[in-house]
């Protein structure tokens, strides 16, 4: 490993002991013999470690607490006041809209009952036409039952039947 | 940050007001001191703290115990304070500097050194964190000052692990480039 590279070991991690024991054993070997890369990771350590080392945990002052309280208490009564409101608005709706309602159920109503009547006349109209048919056929065919077999010579249709018999 | 008992975030997720009292407890110190360090102003500090908490309370219903609080909450402080930083910077509406904070006197937790020290301290990471861009200070912030693994930050801030390799790097760079103008490192 060059210097270069050491450097950048050196750097991050290195200082931060996130290497393996092989590797950080080779830095130490290496720092031993390298004057100029030792000079490096010393002033890096001083510039760049050291100083925060005496970094505290600093508290915030007693009053961002209370503020916090009051934060949650301003959203909870700002959501139980959007729950009334809305409440409030849905039984003004109901209480006041009435004859919209009763309108609108009417109609409903209305056109419920038109589109039953109109299906059930369509099917109506199809089964009388077709009972119309039969009873004519019904009735042509005793009809010509009936009939006496000379007068129904000329029902014999073409001159070759009339022929044959 | 604290551990927080699992049965204290389902009590909290059901707005019990005093199991997020102590969500609010373990993680208020966290969350203030990435707002502060990341937005550098202590009104910021304090209205995105205000906010990571209502989002916390809000959504902490929907959280499935899938990761871990600790890193969804950190999410949510780092982008937050990230997404305030930004906005500030665009309308140029910094108001006190993060010195004056030191100066006003927050709350420190730690009390193994003196006052001035940690003062003094405390003033030298803001000056060094200045100097870096937000993207660059948070990654520095979650890994020197809150200790988290590269895994960890990349999870937290959802980026490549070489991407917070990189950021890392650019920041210690930058960081070693001002001692060096300073003439405080060899």
């Amino acid at each position: 490993m060059n210097c270069k590279k050491i450097k950048d070991l050196i750097t991050t991690d290195y200082i931060d002991l996130q290497l393996s024991v092989k590797l950080q054993r080779q830095i130490r070997e290496h720092l031993k013999g390298c004057g100029q890369c030792r000079q490096f990771e010393q002033a890096l350590r001083q510039a760049a470690v050291e100083p925060f080392k005496m970094a505290q945990e600093i508290k915030p002052p007693d009053f961002v607490w209370e503020r916090i309280k009051e934060g949650i208490r301003a959203e909870e009564m700002e959501t139980e006041g959007l729950f009334v409101g809305l409440w409030d608005y849905v039984r003004g709706f109901l209480s006041r809209r009435r004859p919209v309602f009763a309108l609108g159920t009417a109609v409903a109503a209305f056109i419920a009952v038109a589109v039953v009547i109109n299906i059930s006349l369509g099917s109506r109209k199809a089964v009388n036409s077709y009972f119309q048919e039969q009873r004519q056929f019904l009735t042509s065919l005793s009809v010509y039952m009936k009939s006496d077999p000379t007068t129904n010579q000329a029902d014999l249709g073409t001159s070759i039947e009339e022929y044959f018999l | 940050m604290t551990d927080i008992p699992r049965d204290v975030l389902i009590r909290a997720a059901n707005a019990d007001i005093q199991a997020f009292e102590q969500v609010y407890n373990a993680v208020s110190g966290f969350v203030y001191s990435v707002a502060l360090r990341i937005t550098n102003n202590t009104a910021d500090a304090q209205e995105v703290t205000q906010d990571v908490f209502l989002k916390i309370y809000r959504n902490l219903k929907n959280f499935q115990f899938k990761s871990s609080f600790k890193t969804w909450a950190y999410r949510i402080a780092v982008n937050t304070a990230i997404n305030k930083y930004r906005v500030v910077s665009k309308e140029k509406k910094r108001m006190v500097s993060y010195d004056d904070t030191i100066e006003a006197g927050n709350t420190i937790a730690d009390t193994s050194t003196s006052f001035i020290e940690r003062e003094d301290a405390e003033k030298a990471v803001a000056s060094l964190l200045n100097g870096l861009n937000s993207d660059q200070r948070a990654c520095i912030i979650l890994r020197e000052i809150e200790g988290l693994s590269y895994q960890e930050i990349s999870e937290t801030l959802k980026i490549n692990i070489n991407t917070v390799r990189s950021r890392l790097k650019r920041a210690r760079l930058a960081l070693l480039g001002q001692a060096l103008e300073r003439g405080g490192a060899p």
